[in-house]
Order: structure tokens, then sequence, then C-alpha cells
């Protein structure tokens, strides 16, 4: 069963995609920050990660560049996959240099685009593999 | 379709049990009894299934939809997918339902602070007054500085203007612009405010424009008021300023002009002093025109010009003007002419200030044409107008500088630090005082001609 992580304070975002996720058949663990995230990504390693970027404690922007580090250290890291679903402009060239090039970027999408879409999307980056 | 197969299989069976029952023993004596045992036995499992099926779950959705409802649609845990599978599916769309509308309204409400909050921050930061109002003048949004200035009640609640506003010299203006249907409303405002010690007047420039409020269908007013005190103080100053200092140029500029005059008549002149003194008093008297613009311009400005009408005749004013400038024409290598109009052009105007306004446009001309080029003044009359042109083929003004060139210090980016830039805007200003118009007609690279009329007698002159 593939393992899916999603990253989002807000509590009713988190439920929706955990149900979507469970229902298409994915094991789910939920992240309430980067912070939180990055001790799931460590100790669950999924597969994939929905990934929101403003958040407090620790951002999606700073998870990224955490995330990155450690995947310099830790190869295991290298083959988690993630997308950003943000409300922010994410055409910005701060935010875009930092998740594009970063090891498993996929793609962003625009808050709130239907969880179908990022559905779709897990299940077309976990078949490639 | 299989919902409905199976609700008729169950009650089909629950129907038919005591039948077939009594059919099978219908030989012995006991079949009445059997029967209605079996009856008794298939509706209750009928019922069971029914409920199980469709009844239970449909319970349990109602009571979920309206807590949910009530609990601000927040939903505490998804329902279990049981029943029937029509009805679990239905458990299903329910749950994605209502998870995705809290998830969606969880993100608009988020989305609509944020936008609030760095709304709020910009115009609290901003050292402008800001106030949005309706057609009606009541506020709908405003920064603090906005309700210090206009000296609104804290304890205020429903905030309209002018009504509201506790600043009497704002009142009148503010009314005024809510009475008006221009799209952009400008005023100023003096404010005579306490200060320490002896009262200090403060200048307000009030900006308003109209906004469509999608909300109403009906247009807003966004008020912009700004404190213009040191601005004006500046302004001033630099009135004052100049004033000071043509007023000083002008004393050693008459005593140059008046000793060159008299060596001229006293002294045998070569050929050589000669065109030097010319040189030296051709000069002055530009200068003593600059002087003159300066002193013109703030007179203007300040609404205490008087014109000194005389009569007039055109081409003896584009005379005495191309003289003048002719020999810096010929130093440029460019071809000054005024061709005279045809018969006398009479009319009444102030000479030494149209003399000014002329010999600007043609000193314009000259300075921004290139060698070997053409500068012409001209004039001529008709349907109770003088119409005076300069044309040259210097390099044009961009057609979006039209307007702006006659605004004072408006200079073209290129043509910084060449004069004042006060030129253009004195011409305005006097040909208008004496109830005439001045245009533009320029095509970058073709050349530049200014136009300007003034009527034959003045209504009031």
């Amino acid at each position: 069963m593939p393992k899916v992580l999603i990253v989002d304070d807000e509590t009713a975002i988190l439920e929706l995609f955990r149900y979507v996720f469970e229902d298409a058949g994915y094991a789910v663990a939920l992240a309430k920050n980067g912070k939180e995230a990055m001790a799931s990504v460590v100790s669950d390693k999924p597969d994939f990660i929905v990934l929101d970027v403003a958040m407090p404690v620790m951002s999606g922007k700073e998870f990224a560049i955490e995330l990155k580090r450690r995947a310099a250290a830790d190869p295991g890291l290298r083959g988690v996959r993630f997308v950003v679903m943000t409300g922010e402009n994410f055409m910005d060239a701060g935010l875009n240099t930092v998740f594009s090039s970063t090891p498993g970027f996929v793609c962003y999408f625009p808050k709130m685009i239907p969880p179908e879409k990022v559905l779709e999307k897990a299940g077309e980056v976990l078949g490639q593999r | 379709m299989k919902l409905n197969f199976r609700l008729s299989l169950t009650i089909t069976a629950a129907a038919a049990a005591p039948l077939a029952v009594f059919a099978l023993w219908s030989s012995s004596g006991g079949a009445g009894y059997a029967a209605a045992a079996a009856a008794v036995l298939a509706s209750f499992f009928s019922v069971r299934a029914v409920l199980r099926g469709m009844g239970r779950p449909l319970e349990n959705m109602s009571e979920t939809v309206k807590s949910f409802r009530t609990s601000d649609y927040k939903l505490a845990s998804p329902l279990p997918k049981t029943g029937w599978p029509e009805t679990a599916e239905l458990i299903s769309s329910l749950n994605r339902l209502m998870l995705e509308l809290s998830a969606y309204r969880a993100f608009h409400l988020n989305q609509v602070v944020e936008e609030r909050a760095k709304a709020q921050a910009l115009i609290e930061t901003i050292s402008d007054a800001i106030l949005l109002v309706d057609d009606r003048g009541r506020l709908i949004h405003s920064n603090k500085l906005a309700l210090k200035v206009l000296k609104v009640p804290e304890e205020e609640q429903d905030i309209s203007l002018p009504a509201s506003v506790g600043e009497e010299p704002f009142r009148p203006v503010l009314a005024a612009l809510m009475d008006s249907s221009d799209n952009y409303v400008k005023a100023e405002v003096a404010v005579l405010g306490s200060g320490q010690g002896s009262p200090v007047e403060r200048d307000y420039r009030v900006m308003s424009r109209q906004f469509q409020m999608a909300a109403f269908k009906r247009p807003g007013r966004v008020i912009v008021i700004r404190d213009v005190t040191v601005e004006k103080e500046i302004e001033s100053a630099r009135e004052t300023f100049f004033h000071m200092i043509t007023h000083d140029m002008r004393a050693p500029l008459t005593s140059i002009q008046g000793y060159a005059q008299l060596l001229e008549k006293d002294l045998p002149l070569s050929a050589r002093s000669g065109k030097c003194l010319h040189a030296i008093m051709n000069s002055s008297v530009r200068l003593n025109g600059m002087i003159e613009d300066i002193l013109n311009t703030i007179k203007l400005e300040k609404g205490d010009m008087k014109l000194s009408t005389e009569e007039l005749d055109a081409n003896a004013l584009c005379g005495r003007v191309f003289e003048l400038y002719e020999p810096l024409a010929a130093r440029k290598n460019i071809a000054l002419s005024a061709p005279a109009a045809p018969g006398p052009l009479p009319f009444k105007g102030d000479g030494r200030l149209l003399e000014r306004v002329i010999s600007n446009l043609v000193g314009n001309s000259l300075k921004f044409t290139p060698s070997g080029g053409r500068v012409i003044l001209s004039c001529g009359g008709g349907a109770g107008t003088v119409v005076f042109s300069v044309s040259d083929t210097g390099p044009g003004i961009p057609p979006d500088r039209h307007k702006e060139v006659f605004d004072k210090y408006s200079q073209l980016e290129e043509h910084k630090y060449m004069g004042f830039g006060l030129g253009l805007a004195m011409c305005k200003m006097a040909v208008e005082l004496h109830g005439g118009d001045i245009s533009l007609e320029s095509q970058e690279g073709k050349g530049s001609k200014f136009t300007f009329t003034i009527p034959e007698a003045r209504k009031d002159a």
C-alpha cells in the first residue's frame, strides 16, 4: 500500500485529503507543519507528499530546504516525490527556485484544486516507478 | 434498480413466506400456526434487513448532517460506510461533500482574512489619510489616520461624510465632493490646528476617485487626504527665493544696459567694437527677459498679474521678437523667418507680456532645433481673434507629453538642466489671462508647432 503524507496547517483540508486518499487505497499520514512533516518523512518514509507552503513553525519552503539538505546525506530520502499545493503565487521566483531545485519535486497545484487532480498525479507518479 | 430490486425482494419474501409454508403443510392441521410463525419470522428478518441496509444509515446521515450544520461546518469524523452498496456509496458521497465544504470554507475564510490584513497593513502604513465611502457618503473602510485628520469622534458607530466630520473646514469640501458626479475630484483645505502655543495652519489636498462597488452596484468613492503643508512651505520659499534673486539681479542688469547704450551713443566705434557692444546689449535684453519670465510666472500663479492693455499690431510684435532672435539664429545656423501677414492686425493686449510669450516660443524652438533647421514665426487673423504660431524642424515632442509641457518645471528627461522649465507654463497662463488658448501640434522627429490665439478685443478690456 503506497504511503502518502499530507502537510497543511488547516485541519479541514487535511481531513478532506485523508478521506480521498484512503478511499483510493493509500495509507495516509498527516502533518500540520514542516517540522511534523520532516519527522514523518524520517519515520514513515512516505512515497508521496502533498505540501502546503504557508504554515506556522516550519513553512513548506523551509521544509523543502531541509529535505534537500538531508537528502544530500541520506540517499533514501531522494525517493520521496512531492507536489506543492499553495494559495500563494508559485510563479514567485523565490519559491520556484527552492522547490524546483529540491529532489523529488513534481509540480505545483493552486489551492483549492479538487483533490482528485492531486490523487491522479499521485497515481501517475507512483505508477511510473 | 438494484436497490429497488432488493427492496421488492425483501417485501415479497415477507409476504410470500406464509403462503409457501401454508402450501407445504396444507395436508396437516397445523398449517395455519406454521404459516403465522413463518410470517412473523419473515417480517422480522425483512425489517432487520431494510433497517440495516437503509434505515439506520439514513438516520445516521440525517443526524450527522444536522450536527455538521450546527457545529460550524466541522465534521467530527466521517460516517462509517454501512448498509447496502448504494447506501454505502451515498454515505461516501455525503462524507466527501461535507469534507469539501469544510475544507473550502476554511481555505476561503483564511484567504479573506489574509487579504484584509494585507490591505489594512498597507493603508495603515502610508502617510496619507484614506477613506472608502459609498455613494451616500457612508464610510465603508478607512485608516486610523483618516478618522484622526477629519476628527471623527471615536465612539461614532455609523460614520458618514460629511455629517460625522468634526474638523469644520473639511465639511464643505467633502459635501461638494459627495455631490459631484465627476470621476476625479481634487480640492485643497487649510485647517487651523492647535499646535503647542500658537495655532499652526496645516494644508491638506483632498483627492477622490470613483470606484464601482460590486456589492451595491453603485459607484463609491476613494478619498485620499494628503498633508501638503511642507510642500506648500517649500513652494512658497522657492517663490520668495526667486523673487529676491531676480530683484537683486535686475539692478546691475539695468546699469549694464544703460551704460552700453550710453557707450553706443558717445563713442566712435570700430566695426569690431560695435559688434561686441551689440552682443552685450542683446544678451542683456535676453537676460532681462528671463528675469521678467520668473516674476511674471510668480504673479500669474498668485493671480496678482494685472494686464496693461494697449493697442497692438501683431505684425509689429512678431517683428520685434524676430529682430531680437535673428542674431542668435544666425549663430546657430538656423533659418529664422517671420513672414508678415498682409495688412495690419490690430488687437488689444499686454505688449510686454505677449512679447515674452512669443520670445519664449521662439527661444525654445531655437534651443532644440539642430543646426541647418528652420523656425517660422507667423501671425494671422480672422473671426475676432489673432493667431500666432511658431513652428520648427526640431526633434518634436512625444504625444503623451503634449499636455504636461505646459506644467511648471516640466521638462523632457533629455532636456534636463536646459533652462528653468518655467517658459511654457508662463506662456499658457499669460495667454489664458488674455482670454486666449495655446496648443501644440507635434510629431516626434518632425518638429513642433505651438499656436496661440488672442481675442481682438477683450470683453472686459
